[in-house]
């Protein structure tokens, strides 16, 4: 998937739709209210803290959240993450966006787990759309020089269906909670959300406020005080140069203290984050600008699996199909049985695929997970009398 | 004949004033480390700038080659030095400012170097040897200690083909190799967009590209060298590889740009669309930033509707997204459209491409050279430099590494696979399937290839009209179960 995968792939966009339409209850459940107290959990110092980058996705279109950023590799590399006694966890996000569905699990974990065990911050190259949702968890949030951060809006699959009306409502609710948690002010992303023009609004079926912004940066304190309008702060932020959806940039998130700073080598981030010193764990990799853990290591893989399973998932079902078709029409037993057994190789890879990302059933077979195993067990049946 | 030795005396003896002129001077040179050599002083003579467009300039001549002239003259009191292209300039009077200087026989250099002459800097720089016209020859030989280690490489061609992350990899790691002390991308794109956003549309692909140039150099180099773009042309995605460099070199005729109509991209609902261009827009804004240039630039470039202007502020460029206001602003983009005159001549406002002049007016472009012998005095690399490494032989290389990929994949998928009959005896229909299996497996292994992968990508196989991955596997699948169903 590529960095602007929603615009490109109407299967992802359906996926979003179901997303959105199922990611609702669990918000209920996962209560987005700040933690009462998101401190480190209790241990013993390092002398010199150690760190670790974990990537939410890469550059090799390898960076759609829900996809190759889920809730569910964070918590399996978590273990290792304590294994190898970190203490500064960095999430360094190049992201184009993705599923809505994935958004409350990530957020929900960083905030209940990561921020409760290791001092986590965003390091942001690029966070678009639900990577940027997703980032807003985190209280610290620093930049590299060409970052780009926002343009959240949701849509299903296809630029003309925006999310609109009460499901709409439902994600700007869920984002102010999401915006608490990391103490950002809520109207930045309600300006990254929906469109400064109040004739955009009355199409996307909800009440104002507009998502138009301004601020005032105090030139006593440095304090930043944002307005939702395009009036009353000093500097209008939406809309920028004609765009009528809120995207930061470096130089516009540090100057409104949205980023902590600016950081494009670990050396940089390192005295941002207030150390001397960081030991950054893992082994130098080329081409990698920090160390690869463990933990960001079984990362990679997950991610690497997904794309390779991405690429090959029609393959596997080809290969159940053909080979159930041609059992079928064998003409002895032990020719059909020879046929069943490729048959059942595909589903085999098919399930090694779901056991490793569950969320494949949405983006690659169409169907939620728990049908895409029921959809399985179904065809396993079907080869098992096949052979008799 | 004889001018042509005047006009090699010329140089020779300007090359001298160059070099030392150059070395105590200007600011904007300050990321070279030969300008903090002390023991080298300044030479620099009183004259006049007669500019054809009617102005007259009092003040100093830095420094000068048959092409361009730099000159210190003050606005407002305080110290502005300024590269003029020899084009723009009627006359230059020396010495005595108010004779201006005959002999109509002789170009405007030899009239330069005929008065220079008479004011020879003496110092022991001075009688060093010049570069050769073309630039290719070292001033100095490889082995000279303290030789300023310069690679060179050109980059022409298509964007996302010829020019991609992996030539760019193998011409940096070169580089290092060499202990390059700087680096200087001369960039030459083909420019033939197949949609009026195509700037746009290769925004992700220059994403890929661009950290090879900035990030990955800064983290291979023990000492990160200078990096420099020199432009010839840079369009559509290619103009955003010079604006992540911090220091940009123009030709007379270059020009960045081509990234316009990003508010007239993609339909849909307006606040989905909204969405799509602002975060194009921001993402690209971002490497402007990463160049240290202002976005507003790159916001002209892109959005019709973005009105810009400016004024210098000193020696500062100041932008204003409004409409001028007094005579000392200039407009740069009104909020369009073009006429169809303008539009098709490149000349409207509605979009900003940036030319020689007005790169170097908002101090985008650091100067004006057509010639390598030209950008290495503007950089202040045309004495004690010795050229490194072997660019041009990676660039072909990889040119026609992505020549011979192509005829082989075309090879393989047409004849290979398409023109085998199956058909015959059992053996022959066997054969025939190996064969096509085989051209279909060797498909998907050349495609696999991580360097390869970044130029035959969709959009390029879509155009050889080759098949993606998964239906090259698919029809592999179908042989096998073909096979497996015929019967001798």
């Amino acid at each position: 998937m590529s960095l602007f995968a929603s615009l490109k792939s109407n299967v992802i966009g359906a996926a979003s739709l179901l997303a959105l339409a199922f990611a609702m209850p669990a918000m209920a459940q996962n209560s987005s209210e700040p933690a009462p107290a998101a401190k480190p959990a209790e241990k013993v110092p390092n002398a010199v803290p150690r760190g670790a980058v974990i990537t939410m996705g890469d550059r090799e279109e390898k960076n759609m959240v829900g996809v190759y950023m889920t809730a569910g590799i964070l918590d399996r590399i978590l273990p290792m993450l304590e294994e190898e006694k970190i203490d500064i966890v960095v999430f360094r996000f190049y992201s184009g966006g993705g599923m809505l569905l994935e958004i409350q699990p990530l957020s929900d974990i960083i905030e209940n787990k990561y921020k409760q065990k290791f001092r986590s911050v965003a390091w942001i190259e690029s966070a678009i759309s639900a990577a940027a949702m997703t980032a807003h968890t985190l209280n610290d949030i620093y930049f590299t020089s060409q970052a780009n951060y926002g343009a959240c809006t949701g849509f299903a699959g296809s630029l003309d269906k925006p999310v609109t009306g009460i499901e709409l409502e439902r994600v700007l609710a869920q984002m102010e909670a999401i915006s608490a948690r990391g103490g950002h002010d809520p109207r930045i992303m309600r300006a990254m959300q929906i469109s400064s023009d109040d004739g955009d609004i009355a199409d996307l079926k909800i009440p104002g406020p507009s998502g138009a912004l301004s601020a005032t940066i105090d030139e006593k304190t440095g304090e930043v005080t944002f307005y939702q309008d395009s009036i009353s702060g000093k500097v209008v932020l939406n809309p920028t140069a004609g765009r009528r959806i809120f995207t930061f940039n470096s130089e516009t998130a540090a100057q409104f203290k949205f980023s902590k700073g600016t950081a494009d080598t670990l050396d940089q981030l390192t005295h941002l984050l207030g150390y001397k010193e960081i030991e950054w764990v893992g082994e130098k990799v080329p081409a990698i600008l920090w160390p690869v853990s463990k933990a960001e290591k079984k990362n990679m893989e997950f991610r690497n699996k997904t794309k390779h399973d991405e690429e090959m998932n029609a393959s596997y079902y080809r290969q159940f199909v053909m080979n159930v078709n041609a059992a079928q029409g064998a003409a002895t037993r032990e020719e059909r049985l020879k046929f069943l057994n490729k048959a059942k190789r595909g589903l085999d890879q098919l399930e090694q695929m779901l056991k490793n990302n569950p969320n494949l059933a949405l983006t690659v077979m169409g169907r939620f997970p728990d049908e895409a195993r029921k959809w399985l067990d179904e065809q396993r049946k079907i080869i098992k009398d096949l052979g008799k | 004949m004889l001018n042509h030795s005047r006009s090699s005396i010329s140089r020779f003896l300007l090359a001298g004033i160059a070099a030392t002129a150059i070395f105590a001077s200007l600011p904007t040179l300050a990321a070279d480390p030969t300008t903090a050599k002390p023991e080298v002083k300044a030479a620099s003579s009183a004259a006049k700038l007669k500019l054809k467009d009617g102005r007259v300039i009092v003040g100093e001549i830095i420094a000068q080659t048959k092409d361009v002239i730099r000159f210190k003259s003050k606005v407002s009191g305080i110290d502005v030095t300024t590269d003029y292209m020899m084009t723009d300039v009627e006359e230059v009077i020396k010495g005595e400012v108010s004779t201006p200087a005959p002999a109509a026989d002789k170009t405007e250099a030899d009239k330069t170097a005929a008065k220079s002459d008479e004011s020879k800097d003496k110092s022991p720089a001075a009688a060093a040897p010049a570069t050769d016209p073309a630039g290719t020859t070292p001033a100095v030989s490889a082995d000279t200690p303290g030789a300023h280690r310069v690679y060179f490489a050109e980059l022409k061609g298509k964007f996302g083909r010829n020019v991609t992350q992996t030539v760019i990899r193998k011409l940096t790691a070169e580089a290092k190799k060499e202990n390059a002390d700087t680096i200087i991308f001369s960039l030459d794109g083909a420019w033939d967009p197949q949609s009026p956003f195509q700037g746009w549309s290769e925004l992700l692909r220059y994403e890929e590209i661009a950290p090879a140039m900035t990030d990955e150099i800064e983290r291979d180099f023990a000492n990160p060298p200078r990096v420099v773009t020199w432009v010839h042309r840079a369009m559509g995605g290619a103009s955003l590889i010079p604006l992540c460099t911090k220091e940009i070199y123009m030709t007379d005729t270059g020009v960045i740009g081509g990234m316009f109509g990003l508010d007239l991209m993609m339909q849909g609902n307006r606040t989905v669309v909204e969405k799509q261009r602002s975060l194009r827009l921001q993402h690209a804004a971002g490497w402007v930033i990463k160049g240290g240039y202002d976005r507003k630039i790159l916001y002209a470039m892109g959005v019709v509707e973005y009105i810009l202007s400016y004024r210098y502020v000193g020696d500062q460029v100041e932008f204003f997204e409004r409409m001028p206001e007094g005579p000392n602003e200039v407009l740069l983009t009104d909020a369009g459209p073009d006429t169809m005159q303008d539009l098709v001549r490149g000349k409207g406002k509605a979009y900003l491409n940036i030319n020689a002049k007005i790169g170097k007016d908002i101090k985008v472009s650091k100067g004006t050279a057509n010639t390598k012998e030209d950008l290495f005095f503007l950089m202040g690399l045309d004495r004690n430099r010795v050229d490194v490494g072997n660019a041009k032989k990676i660039c072909d290389q990889w040119d026609r590494r992505i020549a011979n990929t192509e005829k082989e994949l075309l090879k393989l998928w047409r004849e290979d696979y398409n023109e085998t009959r199956v058909q015959g005896t059992y053996e022959q229909r066997l054969a025939a399937r190996g064969k096509q299996k085989r051209a279909l497996r060797e498909m998907l292994e050349k495609l696999g290839n991580k360097e390869l992968k970044e130029v035959f990508d969709d959009n390029y196989r879509n155009e050889l009209r080759l098949p993606g991955d998964s239906d090259l596997q698919s029809l592999i699948d179908r042989i096998d179960i073909e096979q497996q169903m015929d019967k001798k």
